[in-house]
């Protein structure tokens, strides 16, 4: 079925974002970016333009580069505010006959619903290239003071685009999808939304999944970049206090600076202090001129206080038209970018007295939310399985009282592992499994959860056999572990209901006891595995002379019976140290075998892919050395 | 005898039958319930194979891109760097022009344009070309010929076949001698 997008259709930026494996991902532009630029311009030569190409020609075709557009949509000419944006914006703005706005661009007037659809038609195509796939139904966002006539012309825009718009949903009740808010019951939610340009508050409430928006207000003429101005106007002034040169009158210079400014403001958010650099930003007589300064975050602060304190009026007027208390309000959600400076969280922090919600990319949670809730329109959302994770490691004991994971923990469910062992021990005529459960490498510090044999293996030398263990956990959680002899087909299998076992406490516990003893657990397993490798090369040695002893010279021979001895009587006592030596010892010993037998270079000594590297195979998932019972 | 047991069989015949068309009535929307449960089912399983397939997809396009753009953020603050080693050049005064020491931060300046060329990065035409705001941004227009790039601000760098960083330039406006000057022509001369 085709993927309905979810959409921020916003005065400086736009943002898609679609539903995929039942979480909102938002859509990268072809540009690579995640944010588009709301702006569209027809060049010189006649060409069409939209989003990030479109802004960086702006300053060269002002008269037919297109911004903020969101302004008129739906508006009439004759609007106080479309009068009071004519003023700032540097396209023309003409009056239709029905007293709707038209802006010209290229000696041709279009509606303001032509332009949006222009960058929604951009937005569309990026969707399409990203999900190979053509999308047609969209859920676009409006803001929550938008009227009737503003919500149709959205809609229309779509329509325009090819799209088929399931629905225009408010831009805080998106956010608040995107928070996780439609799960609360009977609570009353603000949305502070402190973008590029424009403050919006909206205060919502929040009832079985329903969003009623109590009231909103905002300063369309508020954001970052009023901060990043004051940045800047900071720099020149201190420019001048020290080197008496006017900076704000170099275009050049003033580039850098703004990067910079804006660097330096993004920077403060997660630092206390920041270096601005530009070496050679100007010259006079005496020489290149370096601009080096530190700005700190209190500074920042201070230059920023009344922007920030001015957005607290329309948060004050929000709260009042819904009759309400600042304390009254029982979550305060982020949105926009600018919310990312600490001092906006601080003085939101002081202004409602609780602690902001923060954890959704504020640029990107009204796309997300829109995104959900196409997922919900078009019944992907509700119809989603609610998937468990396995809450603890699933594994069988190995050889040396080793706990082999089969399936390890915050495995989504349901889910199936197979691994082949082999048995340990020469003519071994059944295995036993042991199924555990538990961080705990070791098989004894976990949880027994069950065991059973599987007999009637043919005699076969040790780590001949192959015994194909499969764990399969179904979606309630219920484990069936089933244990098959690949020579003989024979089969033993146990069902076991994993979560009865264990309470919430129990496994926490288990985890934590499995993070304590992370050491000196890492410490037995080595010995082990040490033992296991000392052992796998003793046997290895003694079948090889065994197998090839007439080949072998006579003095070789003595030696190595000698350190095979010598690697047995290591492995009675307790001394690793001594392990590992004569392990490695009698390697070495080995080697000298392979050419003796083989008379070439790289010949191996028989016996199965048990090489002195001892427990841990070579073999990718095929390999039937991975791991081996332990003797019964 | 036979004619009552014909006669009782008949009714419990119909009885049975009776019984039977409303078990079957009730069967078959129970059937029908199934049915509709089922195909439910497996509409939503073909969905979540859909989206598993497809977000595979995705994650493969998207470790390409890691692949291949990963390193562009650290190559992004380099720039600046470069940048500030040609600027430190330009302006260097002739009397210094000779020393060796200032051929030595030559050679330290190459040597780092060589290791960001290896990753893949190449400079941006700019000055003298057509403006085209795929490659450049345009962050002045000044009298000259209109559409032509006069002078670079910044330079631009693709990496690989992707504009990372568009050249900064000064763009003309056409030859028109009026108040439109003033927004750079002041400033610059």
């Amino acid at each position: 079925m085709a993927k309905a997008v979810g959409i921020d259709l916003g005065t400086t930026l736009s943002v898609v974002a679609v539903m995929e494996g039942g979480e909102p991902k938002i859509i990268p532009s072809a540009e690579g970016g995640n944010l588009i630029p709301s702006v569209v311009a027809i060049s010189k030569t006649g060409e069409r333009l939209v989003g990030e190409i479109a802004k960086r020609q702006a300053v060269v075709n002002p008269d037919n580069t297109i911004f903020s557009v969101k302004r008129l949509i739906g508006r009439k000419f004759s609007d106080a505010s479309v009068q009071e944006d004519m003023k700032r914006l540097p396209y023309k703005i003409t009056k239709a006959p029905n007293d709707d706005c038209r802006v010209v661009m290229g000696d041709k007037e279009y509606s303001p619903q032509e332009i949006s659809a222009m960058i929604l038609q951009k937005l569309k195509a990026d969707a399409e290239a990203y999900l190979g796939e053509k999308v047609t139904d969209a859920v676009i966002t409006a803001p929550a003071y938008f009227n009737d006539s503003q919500r149709q012309a959205t809609k229309d825009a779509g329509s325009i685009a090819g799209f088929n718009v399931l629905r225009i949903i408010n831009e805080p009740t998106a956010s608040s999808l995107a928070y996780g808010m439609d799960k609360k019951k009977d609570e009353t939610i603000a949305v502070y939304d402190l973008g590029g340009g424009t403050f919006d508050i909206s205060i919502l409430d929040i009832g079985e999944g329903t969003f009623q928006v109590k009231s909103t207000n905002g300063d369309t003429h508020l954001g970052g970049d009023d901060i990043d101005q004051r940045v800047m106007d900071w720099i020149c002034d201190e420019f001048k206090k020290e080197q008496g040169i006017d900076l704000s009158q170099d275009k050049m210079a003033l580039q850098r600076l703004k990067d910079a400014a804006e660097k330096a403001k993004r920077e403060l958010s997660s630092v206390v202090q920041t270096e601005i650099n530009l070496p050679f930003i100007t010259a006079n007589a005496s020489g290149p001129k370096h601009l080096t300064m530190t700005l700190s975050r209190a500074k920042l602060e201070q230059l920023s206080a009344d922007l920030i304190e001015r957005s607290l009026g329309p948060c004050r007027q929000a709260l009042a038209d819904a009759g309400l208390q600042p304390g009254q309000v029982n979550n305060v959600i982020l949105v926009g970018g600018q919310t990312r400076m600490p001092k906006v969280q601080d003085t939101l922090r002081q202004f409602f007295s609780r602690e902001p919600v923060k954890g959704v990319n504020p640029d990107e949670a009204v796309a997300l939310g829109a995104a959900i809730q196409a997922g919900v329109l078009k019944g992907e959302v509700g119809e989603i399985l609610l998937l468990d994770v396995t809450p603890l490691t699933l594994g069988i004991e190995t050889l040396g009282g080793v706990a082999t994971p089969l399936i390890p923990r915050n495995t989504t469910i349901p889910t199936s592992k197979s691994q082949i062992f082999s048995t340990a021990a020469d003519n071994q005529p059944s295995v036993e499994i042991h199924v555990l459960q538990g961080e705990r490498p070791m098989a004894a510090d976990n949880r027994t959860l069950g065991r059973f044999l599987l007999d009637g293996i043919l005699p076969a030398p040790r780590g001949m056999p192959q015994v194909e263990v499969t764990f399969d956990i179904d979606a309630n959680g219920i484990l069936n572990v089933s244990a098959q002899d690949k020579g003989t087909g024979k089969e033993q299998k146990i069902t076991i209901t994993v979560s009865s076992g264990l309470s919430k406490e129990e496994v926490d516990s288990m985890k934590r006891e499995a993070e304590m003893h992370a050491a000196e657990d890492a410490k037995r397993k080595e010995e082990i595995e040490a033992r296991n490798a000392a052992d796998n090369l003793a046997y290895t040695a003694e079948k090889t002379l065994r197998d090839h002893g007439d080949k072998i010279p006579e003095e070789l021979k003595q030696e190595i019976e000698g350190k095979i001895a010598a690697v047995r009587s290591a492995l009675q006592g307790k001394d690793m140290d001594a392990v590992r030596n004569a392990t490695q010892e009698l390697s070495q010993a080995m080697q000298k075998v392979g050419g003796a037998v083989y008379g070439q270079p790289g010949g191996q000594p028989p016996g199965g892919q048990q090489g002195p590297g001892g427990q841990q195979g070579p073999g990718g998932e095929e390999g039937p050395v991975e791991g081996e019972f332990r003797e019964v | 005898m036979s004619e009552e047991g014909l006669t009782n069989d008949e009714t419990t015949e119909a009885g049975v039958e009776e019984v039977k068309a409303e078990d079957i009535e009730a069967l078959q929307q129970a059937l029908a319930e199934q049915e509709k449960e089922a195909e439910k089912y497996l509409a939503n399983w073909q969905r979540a194979q859909a989206d598993l397939a497809n977000y595979r997809k995705h994650a493969e396009q998207e470790k390409q891109e890691i692949v291949d753009f990963g390193n562009s953020t650290l190559i992004l603050s380099l720039l600046p760097i470069i940048d500030d080693f040609e600027r430190a050049f330009d302006s260097l005064p002739s009397e210094l022009c000779e020393m060796n020491w200032i051929e030595g931060i030559k050679i330290i300046y190459n040597s780092l344009k060589a290791v960001l060329e290896r990753a893949g990065v190449t400079e941006i035409k700019a000055k003298g070309e057509r403006f085209d705001p795929h490659l450049h941004e345009a962050v002045m227009g000044r009298a000259g010929e209109e559409g032509v790039i006069l002078e670079e601000i910044q330079k631009g760098y693709r990496l690989k076949d992707r504009v990372i960083r568009p050249s900064l330039v000064v763009v003309g406006k056409g030859k028109e001698e009026t108040e439109e000057e003033n927004d750079g022509e002041s400033s610059r001369d």
